[in-house]
């Protein structure tokens, strides 16, 4: 009755290739043990449980920067949310549409350099404003940020929309790259390889985010919002659409889905979370350098993604989460300090591990319900 | 005139190296549709190797060993050898129980191997640049690249070497793909592996020669490389492998003379690209990526490749 099935969003393009074989993939030999925990957080018990799970997810959250008084791991729980952000934005493209994008990391760009752009060009040019009037834009970015990301993916998601699989994959690895090498080389407009340094802080009025403890409430609030819109939109009407192309396109369209239409907006929508998270990185850190969009960003993205399971909203919050901290708490370690490319050699090693026994993720790949009514029903059934 | 000649012979020698890792990637993509993007780190670890054995001594671990300084020829043939089985054993060990997850998965594994490895050449060899001894054949007493001067180019013996082993190299692969009853058997396994398996190929063996052979190919480019261009670094695979693999899908994915043609094709378009576009060198890398897109937007397939059907 349950869809135990581990997701495959890119089935459909496999199983394009006549003659390769399309059962269920097999399931990881580790899955057991972790499948209580998974049942847990992905609510296939009952309502009241998941429900008291969130709150208390979210009541640690809040209370722990009361706890943690150490700065690095104050900042580090805030590039975590950021990471959060961008995971789920990712798994809206890969996890629900079920479109591989290895170049994601060119919207979190476009939000950052937007950002850091929009300060150069009014303190070179004042347009008669004050700058410490100004507080107001750092809010505007945001969206602002986010909207010229969401453009930016329609316009890439365009070219990418005949392709299929891996060369859907590499087309938008080019483009991710393509963006980064221009950030690097046109000078004039992002100062190329110095980066860009002073981008004003969030505030309102007076009230300035400058300390770690006020950017990491901004931050949950963010991500709190973020992952609210994304699981309403995955729920929608446009979310039922997606699922249904990512498990079958040609049926998809044959039902009367707009299938390009659908697609341009999965990438939109994806890319407009990474835009806001751009501009939220770049008014936190205050800086904003060329190497913080490197390719590798985008396969970290993607790790998460896959890590945490793909295809539900846990999975990518539990990814981030646990891989962004383990990055940091292996730095902790006297023989890591002394070698430190041991770390990378546990990241590599742990990555493939994972995937081995736990291919479907730490939370596993299960589908979001569609209609809750239809689960409710079936919960008391049970 | 001059200018024009000797880009296109650097295009022609980087496309040749390009077009040695394709290989790799493109055999492999097309038996078992994983794009391996260790390829690039076991480009590196062939330049390494040949290093460490043509050098008198080599820091390993941060202490000098000594080493048999042995030829270059000799040299680039062993590394071929060791990372051959290295890329056997990566195949084993991290993708083969992986063989019927999901995609994604091995992807992901992929990229962990191939963070895993660069970070093992970095604790190996250091994490600093270190320079590739010169070659007695292919300088002369002076220590100066000899070279003949072709219309106005100047071609060093070391490129005419790269092209002519590339050349080679392809050659026999494809009559070793289209002749022999392991290039038969290849062949079948990439087409479906079920039915080959019952028709008695061993798919795992096969799968486990093609990445002998694809890395092999990754080592020869990266011994010719480190000495084309003087120097190894644990992070050099990354930017080639990258550029074999847009080769690659340029050439039409799972298709050797199609590998060879874009890699060709991406080397000369970039050389001449970075000497002739105003700006171009800043650019350098921007355009393999213009290339690729502009290509898969009018032939989704690549150059050479089959259409992929809609829906079986």
């Amino acid at each position: 009755m349950e869809q135990n099935k581990p997701l495959g969003p890119l089935e459909p393009a496999e199983s394009a290739r006549p003659g390769v074989p399309t059962e269920a993939p097999e399931a990881g030999r580790f899955r057991a043990p972790l499948n209580p925990v998974a049942a847990l957080f992905t609510g296939r018990g009952p309502e009241w449980v998941r429900y008291a799970l969130l709150g208390g997810v979210l009541l640690v959250a809040a209370l722990l920067p009361f706890v943690i008084q150490s700065d690095r791991w104050l900042t580090l729980f805030t590039i975590v949310l950021i990471y959060v952000v961008l995971a789920s934005g990712l798994n809206i493209v890969v996890g629900f549409t079920g479109l591989l994008d290895l170049g994601y990391v060119a919207f979190y760009a476009i939000g950052g350099y937007y950002a850091a752009i929009i300060f150069v060009q009014v303190l070179k040019n004042g347009f008669g404003l004050d700058i410490s009037e100004m507080w107001w834009l750092t809010w505007v970015n945001v969206l602002v940020g986010g909207g010229l990301a969401a453009v930016a993916g329609s316009l890439i998601g365009y070219p990418t929309l005949r392709l299929r699989g891996d060369y859907l994959a590499i087309m938008t690895l080019a483009f991710g790259e393509i963006i980064r090498i221009v950030a690097n080389n046109w000078v004039g407009l992002t100062r190329g390889p110095s980066g860009v340094s002073g981008v004003p802080k969030f505030a309102i009025g007076d009230f300035v985010f400058k300390t770690n403890f006020r950017s990491y409430f901004l931050a949950l609030a963010l991500a709190v919002i973020s992952l609210f819109v994304i699981s309403r939109l995955v729920r929608s009407r446009v979310g039922r659409a997606w699922t249904a192309i990512r498990d079958d396109e040609v049926a998809a369209a044959a039902m009367g889905i707009n299938t390009s239409r659908y697609k341009l907006l999965s990438y939109s929508c994806g890319a407009f979370f990474a835009g806001t998270m751009g501009v939220f990185f770049g008014q936190y850190l205050n800086f904003i350098h060329p190497s913080n969009f490197k390719l590798m960003e985008s396969f970290v993205m993607l790790c998460l993604v896959v890590l945490g399971g793909m295809g539900g909203l846990v999975g990518p919050v539990v990814g981030a989460v646990i891989w962004i901290t383990l990055q940091e708490w292996l730095r902790d370690f006297e023989f890591i300090q002394l070698h430190p490319e041991v770390r990378g050699m546990v990241m590599g090693i742990v990555l493939v591990l994972l995937m081995i026994f736990r291919p479907q993720g730490i939370i596993g790949g299960r589908r979001v319900p569609l209609y809750r009514k239809l689960r409710r029903e079936r919960v008391s059934k049970e | 005139m001059e200018q024009l000649t000797q880009q296109l012979v650097n295009g022609i020698m980087l496309g040749c190296l390009y077009a040695l890792i394709a290989v790799g990637y493109t055999m492999v993509y097309g038996i078992i549709e994983l794009i391996n993007f260790a390829f690039g780190e076991l480009f590196m670890f062939g330049a390494f190797i040949c290093i460490a054995l043509t050098s008198s001594e080599i820091s390993l671990f941060g202490s000098m060993v000594g080493m048999p300084q042995i030829s270059f020829f000799l040299a680039v043939i062993v590394s071929m050898l060791v990372v051959g089985l290295l890329g056997v054993a990566m195949e084993r060990l991290a993708y083969r129980p992986l063989r019927n997850a999901p995609r994604l998965a091995a992807l992901i594994s992929a990229i962990g191997m191939s963070i895993f490895l660069q970070n093992l050449a970095q604790s190996v060899f250091g994490s600093q640049q270190i320079k590739f001894p010169d070659i007695p054949v292919f300088t002369d007493s002076a220590g100066m690249a000899k070279a003949v001067t072709v219309l106005g180019a100047q071609v060093t013996y070391l490129q005419l070497f790269v092209v002519v082993v590339t050349v080679v190299a392809m050659i026999l692969l494809s009559l070793f793909v289209n002749r022999t009853r392991l290039g038969r058997a290849m062949r079948a396994s990439a087409q479906d592996k079920r039915t080959a398996a019952l028709m008695g190929v061993n798919v795992n063996g096969i799968i486990a020669v093609t990445f002998l052979i694809g890395s092999a190919m990754g080592a020869l480019a990266g011994g010719l490389y480190g000495a084309v261009y003087h120097f190894a670094r644990p992070d050099m695979g990354f930017v080639p492998g990258l550029k074999a693999f847009i080769a690659a899908v340029l050439g039409g994915i799972g298709n050797i003379p199609g590998a060879f043609l874009g890699g060709l094709l991406l080397g000369m378009v970039e050389s001449l690209g970075a000497a002739y576009i105003p700006g171009g060198s800043q650019y350098r890398d921007a355009i393999a990526f213009v290339i690729l897109i502009l290509i898969l937007s009018f032939k989704p397939t690549g150059l050479l490749g089959s259409p992929v059907s809609e829906k079986a």
